[in-house]
């Protein structure tokens, strides 16, 4: 087990060392003068070209580009996590504002999925092409096609149009006031989470109907036990397996497609921040964001795969 | 011959029924998608002051926008962008992983290793933020958004093959074709990629939904296909633009994203039970982008 | 006209044009009433703001406003981004007077001497006012604030410029007397007009010597106004605390500003307005303003903006663009009342020319109207206007035109309309690129860019000043980077005309030239629709010209 670590982490760090050169390289690659966003065209282009040089160097974005990206990792260690070109902002600020926001949604939207996926998957299972599962295999189809933020769009919209409700507006968190902050993460959280379930439900039915066909179900039937105790001894962790498998790539659905749900619903969450970056060609903010998503969705997936080698034999006793 | 096609087609529709009406549903849009011209009842970029946002009626079937552009002309040709940018990044992608996947699987040594990491860097990405990304860097505009979602593509592909064509390799047919003296492009291309086809085809059918989505999503966010061009995600995102929008502009593009993502979902479900039905969760997880490739 | 905080509320049935052309003629009444009135001279008592003897005290606005600007300079902005949230943190030499928004009253100084040739004008400023950060207010602090002004620093461009351009030397007499010295006179209540506008707030000489003159990146630079900085949540809310140490004793009433970030006309400005959860919305949309007119409880009102909504023609890039023919042909080939028609859901506007419609000296709409490019059947338009390319040599039309367009919902949809327009009438293509606007200004300064689309303010609403801020040569706002000698020529007459009936003619003259060589191409002028709860007292904008002079919130109290 122990080797096993090793080697996960080892290739985690290779990865996360790729996933930080490529968003230095992909985003250095942009055209554009950089200078542009923190004078203000009308100041930039009265810029002598003497006064640009100076400033460039001043700011460290003439220096050749491995030693402004060994520059950047050396600020992102010590926290220094880079401000908005336009308002001066602290992209840490904003990560320290908005991250709890969109960590509760991807939470919720995972409980949310395992308490409705789940269930919905092993009763199927159980009783395989008759009516519920039919109606459970075609909502999973359903909410697996629905595009989230469109589910997000019609939703807001319904509940203005027929309620006249609106959810609150300034970003409230958990800790604060949870009553506004459940109204502000609970529609994108059950839009993204009935999303990933139907995955899930999916995914849990086909595992466990093959592992129901096995032999050592048939014994502990055949033995006497009874139906639930032969389900949740036996049946059950072998489904269970693949789904946490799964989860760890439902993250990276979750993580990218809230970044639209957000906008639907309108939560000012990190997603939307990422967004506006992106449209207002914001550098630094999109790199360091852009990395925190990677580095999330690694750090997540190896909390998986290390939750999978603790409940595969073969690997933990290795 | 035509007559075995169609034997095997009828064979897959009595036994797959969902997925061959999935299917059908997804070649009549793609159809409709090619004939644009033909069908939509007017020219999706022309304004008509005179008709602004009128709901559904006898001339505009699905109602029209702010500007009076006919809402079921936009449909129609929105199907032709996005159909348009999710198969190619769907083929390009998926063709290049599958070639890489090929190479390392049968390459094995240290292609094999720094190719997996390189895709592993690739796949520590969600899909949505790396398209965003890469679409930023190069620009915005129909080939870009193709470019992007096309390189998140890539590391499915990858893995998948790679795995085919290691098993594959070990198979006495193809070491007798080493044996013979052949070289390693011979081998993999006349040995190993024949074999790659059918998974690369349930590969391709399963990942066309998640491409329509991106590029769906990437137009709501104002980050896809510039306007005027009609996509359905742009179109949502223009519904949005009074208090209480006209439900038509904020319904049908969505509704028509819904029923073509179903349509291929179906489809590919039913040509991977087909192709492999020796498919098993482990091979799904695998597809899924699992790490224990 | 609108709805005074007394009347009985009831939803008018008046048609929409009876009531901007009522809600303009108040406008222009009032304006013209202000230039009658310039206040003379020393005699004048300190007139400034007082509180309402029926105020209560204490309490959170809770106002809705546009505040994710690209930066934090108010000199060098042109937007509400701006303005709206920063406006309450610091003072001007004079104000607009919150009761009627056009009456000049005393602020920082408190009374002011104008010499009898019109070019010396000496303020008195008063004593024992702090800055935020506990420094003293004094002259060298106006002084450096109006010398940045008048002439900015290398990398520094403010639209109110051209305002001061006849200002020689700014002399301090003393610590609480300055002096600005004119090269030439300018009619006073110009002058004193633009020492009112709201955008000249007044900044510590330190804190512009601290930072080399450029205040973009410096979000909480400290004012003497009646608010404070606490904090701010980009693109969420910007939270200001009353100025215990305000100069104004008694003001301000309210306790807190909670100032909210919500795009104009947004569909989310308007449902957090009728959810409540605002005090106070501005830049609404007409649905929401017209539900918020049916409500109980709630006040609504409209009032004319000081903007131009237009796109411009890059005449540099541009060889076709640089023709005047061209120019006029796409002038006359837009249909206004349409374009009019395809926001009015989403923001309220009106047609107008090249000189605001509702401005005494401006073409009077009945009048305008009958013009082509006014008029309702757009067809002799669109002839004369196929005419005239053909005649530049454009009659196949012309390719591949980048259209910029700002991202807010009015110009992406008007954008759309423009390009059918141009497609249809004169064979123009055009390809929409959708910015955000401190993108877009970007683009425009530095003239990235065929068409491109937004709004732009001026100070006052009297030609002089539009005719620099948005037509003058070399001018900041000037994208199109046009020019044309004979225009310029009666411009600079304008500014220097004292008698009405003769200005009113020259005014007529230039608006001729503009028509058929178009610095710009107009697409309408707004109104603004204001909401708030009836809990919110002393401010009623309806005499209001923009939202850029009274937006300080020092007079308003919530009971």
């Amino acid at each position: 087990m122990r080797k096993y670590l090793a080697r996960r982490a080892l290739y985690a760090a290779i990865t996360l060392f790729g996933v930080s050169v490529s968003v230095f390289v992909i985003l250095r690659v942009l055209p554009g003068d950089p200078l542009v966003a923190i004078l203000g065209v009308e100041g930039h282009a009265q810029m002598k070209s003497a006064d640009r040089v100076r400033i460039m160097a001043d700011l460290g974005l003439s220096d050749p580009l491995p030693v402004q990206y060994v520059r950047w990792l050396g600020d992102i260690a010590a926290g220094r996590l880079g401000k908005s070109f336009f308002r001066g902002d602290t992209v840490s600020e904003q990560i320290l504002h908005r991250g709890p926001i969109s960590a509760e949604i991807g939470v919720l939207a995972l409980i949310v999925s395992w308490l409705v996926g789940l269930p919905v998957g092993i009763l199927s299972a159980f009783k395989p092409n008759s009516l519920p599962d039919g109606a459970a295999r075609a909502l999973s189809v359903f909410f697996i096609a629905v595009p989230g933020f469109w589910l997000g769009m019609l939703i807001v919209l319904a509940s203005l149009f027929w309620f006249g409700y609106k959810a609150p507006i300034l970003i409230v968190h958990v800790w604060e006031d949870p009553w506004h902050n459940l109204q502000i993460v609970i529609g994108p959280a059950m839009v993204l989470g009935l999303a990933q379930g139907a995955y899930i439900a999916r995914m849990s039915r086909s595992c466990l109907l093959e592992v129901i066909g096995e032999d050592f179900v048939r014994t502990a039937r055949a033995k006497g036990l009874r139906e639930g105790l032969v389900v949740m001894r036996h049946a059950l962790p072998n489904a269970l397996l693949p789904v946490i498998t799964i989860s760890g790539v439902l993250l990276g659905f979750v993580l990218g497609g809230s970044v639209a749900v957000e906008q639907a619903f309108g939560v000012p969450g990190l997603g939307r921040a990422l967004v506006t970056a992106v449209i207002e060609r914001d550098i630094i903010v999109v790199q360091n964001l852009v990395l925190l998503y990677a580095v999330i969705f690694v750090g997540v997936n190896v909390l998986v795969d290390l939750s999978y080698a603790w409940l595969d034999p073969r690997i933990r006793y290795g | 011959m035509k007559n075995a096609v169609v034997a095997e087609l009828a064979r897959f529709a009595r036994r797959n029924t969902l997925s061959a009406l999935g299917g059908l549903a997804g070649v009549l849009i793609v159809v409709v998608a090619v004939a644009a011209p033909l069908l939509a009842p007017r020219d999706p970029l022309k304004a008509d002051f005179r008709r602004m946002n009128r709901p559904p009626d006898s001339q505009s079937l699905l109602g029209t926008d702010q500007v009076g552009r006919d809402t079921l002309s936009r449909v129609i040709y929105g199907a032709r962008t996005s159909l348009f940018v999710a198969f190619s990044a769907v083929i390009m992608g998926t063709t290049v992983g599958s070639l890489w996947g090929v190479a390392c699987g049968y390459l094995r040594g240290r292609f094999d290793l720094v190719s997996q990491r390189i895709m592993e860097i690739l796949q520590a990405f969600p899909d949505l933020i790396l398209a965003m990304a890469i679409s930023m860097a190069i620009g915005t505009g129909l080939p870009a958004v193709i470019f992007a979602i096309a390189i998140t593509r890539i590391p499915f592909g990858g893995r998948v093959i790679r795995s085919v064509a290691l098993s594959v390799r070990e198979m006495p047919y193809v070491e007798a074709g080493r044996a013979s003296g052949a070289s390693s492009l011979r081998v993999m291309a006349f040995h190993v990629l024949p074999q790659c086809v059918a998974p690369y085809l349930v590969l391709a059918t399963t990942h066309l939904g998640v491409a329509i989505v991106i590029e769906a999503a990437l137009g709501f966010l104002g980050v896809g296909v510039p306007p005027p061009t009609p996509t359905w995600g742009n179109m949502l995102a223009d519904s949005i633009t009074a208090l209480v929008p006209p439900w038509w502009l904020a319904f049908f593009p969505g509704l028509a994203i819904t029923v073509t993502v179903l349509a291929f979902n179906l489809l590919g479900d039913g040509i991977r039970d087909t192709l492999d039905p020796r498919l098993s969760p482990a091979f799904l997880r695998m597809m899924a982008g699992g790490r224990r490739a | 006209m609108s709805n005074h905080t007394g009347e009985p509320k009831r939803p008018t049935s008046v048609g929409r044009r009876a009531f901007l052309k009522r809600a303009g003629a108040v406008g222009a009444g009032a304006i013209v009433a202000s230039r009658l009135q310039a206040p003379k001279s020393a005699a004048a008592q300190d007139a400034t703001v007082r509180p309402d003897p029926a105020a209560k005290r204490g309490g959170t606005l809770r106002y809705a406003v546009h505040n994710a600007p690209a930066h934090f300079d108010v000199h060098q902005s042109g937007t509400v981004a701006n303005i709206g949230p920063q406006s309450p943190m610091y003072d001007t030499l004079l104000r607009r007077s919150p009761k009627d928004g056009q009456t000049i009253i005393p602020d920082l100084a408190w009374k002011w001497e104008i010499s009898p040739d019109g070019k010396k004008y000496t303020f008195h400023l008063r004593k024992g006012v702090k800055f935020h950060d506990g420094a003293d207010f004094t002259a060298e602090d106006v002084k450096a604030t109006y010398d940045r002004i008048a002439r900015p620093p290398k990398g520094v461009v403010i639209p109110r410029t051209p305002l001061f351009s006849t200002v020689g030397d700014i002399v301090i007499l003393d610590p609480h007397k300055i002096e600005f010295r004119l090269i030439e006179a300018r009619p006073k209540a110009f002058m004193l007009g633009a020492f009112a506008s709201g955008w000249n707030i007044i900044v510590r000489k330190k804190t512009l010597d601290d930072n080399q003159g450029n205040l973009r990146q410096v979000m909480n630079y400290p004012g003497t106004g009646p608010f404070r900085h606490v904090s701010r949540k980009d693109k969420e809310i910007w939270i200001q605390e009353r100025n215990p140490d305000y100069w104004n004793k008694g003001l301000p009433l309210v306790d807190k500003l909670e100032i909210y970030h919500m795009m104009p006309f947004s569909p989310e400005l308007g449902s957090s307005f009728l959810s409540g959860k605002v005090d106070y919305a501005r830049l609404l949309d007409p649905v929401s303003w017209r539900k918020a007119k049916e409500m109980q409880g709630v006040t609504a009102t409209s009032f004319n903006q000081s903007v131009i909504q237009a796109f411009w023609t890059n005449m540099v890039k541009n060889k076709a663009l640089a023709d005047a023919r061209v120019r006029r042909a796409i002038h006359l080939a837009m249909d206004r009342h349409t374009l009019v028609e395809v926001v009015k859901d989403t923001a309220p506007m009106q047609v107008g020319g090249f000189v605001y419609p509702f401005h005494e000296m401006s073409t009077p709409r009945a009048e305008l109207e009958k013009k082509l490019g006014y008029q309702k059947d757009i067809k002799p338009a669109v002839q004369e206007a196929r005419r005239l390319m053909k005649e530049a040599g454009y009659g196949n039309g012309i390719r591949n035109l980048d259209f910029v367009v700002r991202d807010i919902a009015t110009f992406k949809l008007w954008a759309v309309a423009i390009q059918a327009m141009l497609k249809e009438h004169l064979n123009i293509d055009s390809n929409l690129r959708v910015v955000q606007t401190s993108v877009w200004f970007d683009e425009a300064q530095a003239g990235n860019f065929d068409l491109a689309i937004s709004a732009i303010v001026s100070t006052l609403m009297d030609p002089s000043d539009i005719f620099s801020a948005w037509y003058g040569k070399d001018g900041p706002q000037n994208y199109s980077r046009w020019t044309n000698p004979a225009f310029h020529d009666i411009a600079s007459q304008v500014e220097r005309e004292l008698d009405d009936n003769r200005r009113k003619a020259l005014v007529r003259k230039a608006e001729d030239i503009l028509e058929q060589d178009p610095p710009l191409i107009p697409v309408s002028y707004e109104q603004i629709y204001d909401a708030w709860s009836n809990k919110v007292h002393g401010q009623n904008p309806s005499t209001y010209f923009g939202i850029y002079d009274v937006v300080r919130w020092d007079q308003v109290w919530l009971g």
